[in-house]
């Protein structure tokens, strides 16, 4: 469960390391206030980024979108089962939805696919 | 009892079959491909290698145009041979497309994002699948 201010692993190449989350996305009033408070595998969040390796190819004094792939919070499944992590990760992703970096590192939980993000299945090595 | 574990013996002879016919479709779909003009088309078979699929058929557009008209077509005759979308994402930027079919996924890319992201150098290790054999 990812909220405002949680620390983020970033799980691809781009060269992110780690983000904060700044806002998560997908609940808004008609006066543009924001009521979601957190966000769970497949959702999208605004990120900052944080520790980068000097090869980032991203102005970093920007945000940038980024998919949750990974949360330490137990995600239940349809058949009463629950996944859950040792670390929150996300995938950073540019404005159409494309990933930003080429791989994909870590496991992918499969909650992803029915949330439309198929690209980032494709990308990942193992899926949970 | 009896019947039940009758019932899990036929599950296991069945998964070779339902392979083959995910095979078979994933030759319809790069026939479809090339017959729309798409290059370089490649099917990956990772049936032992990925549970996400069993096919990848992937494949370079001429243009974004191109790419999202190729990939309404597939989704039509995906539903005419039983294999109905699951989903599909990219078709309205037409740069990297994917039409989701659960056991088979096609990926149709612009000539940029296919080098870019070289999705058979990352599952390189899987067998490639012909499908040229009865084409035009």
């Amino acid at each position: 469960m990812i909220q405002q201010e949680t620390i983020i692993d970033i799980a691809d190449n781009s060269g992110a390391k780690t983000a904060l989350c700044v806002r998560v996305l997908g609940g808004s009033t008609a006066r543009g206030k924001y009521t979601r408070r957190t966000a769970g595998i497949g959702d999208v969040i605004v990120v900052a980024i944080k520790k980068a390796l000097p090869s980032l190819s991203l102005d970093d004094k920007k945000v940038h979108k980024c998919v949750i792939i990974r949360t330490k919070y137990p995600t239940r499944r349809p058949d009463g089962s629950y996944v859950r992590f040792d670390s929150n990760a996300g995938v950073l992703i540019d404005a159409d939805g494309n990933p930003i970096g080429t791989r994909i590192f870590g496991a992918v939980a499969r909650e992803l696919r029915e949330k439309n993000f198929m690209k980032i299945i494709s990308l990942a090595s193992e899926v949970v | 009892m009896t019947q039940e574990n009758n019932d899990k013996k036929s599950i296991t002879p069945s998964a070779e079959p339902k392979l083959e016919v995910s095979r078979g479709f994933a030759r319809e779909i790069a026939r479809l491909a090339y017959d729309r003009h798409c290059r370089e088309v490649v099917i990956l078979e990772l049936a032992d290698r990925s549970p996400v699929a069993k096919h990848f058929v992937i494949g370079t557009g001429t243009s974004e145009q191109q790419i999202r008209s190729v990939a309404h077509e597939m989704e039509d005759f995906g539903g005419e041979r039983n294999f109905p979308a699951f989903g599909r994402a990219g078709i309205q930027q037409g740069r990297w497309a994917i039409v989701d079919f659960v056991d088979v996924v096609v990926h149709l890319f612009d000539e940029e994002y296919r080098k870019f992201y070289d999705l058979e150098l990352l599952w390189g290790d899987a067998p490639r699948v012909e499908w040229q054999q009865n084409c035009k």
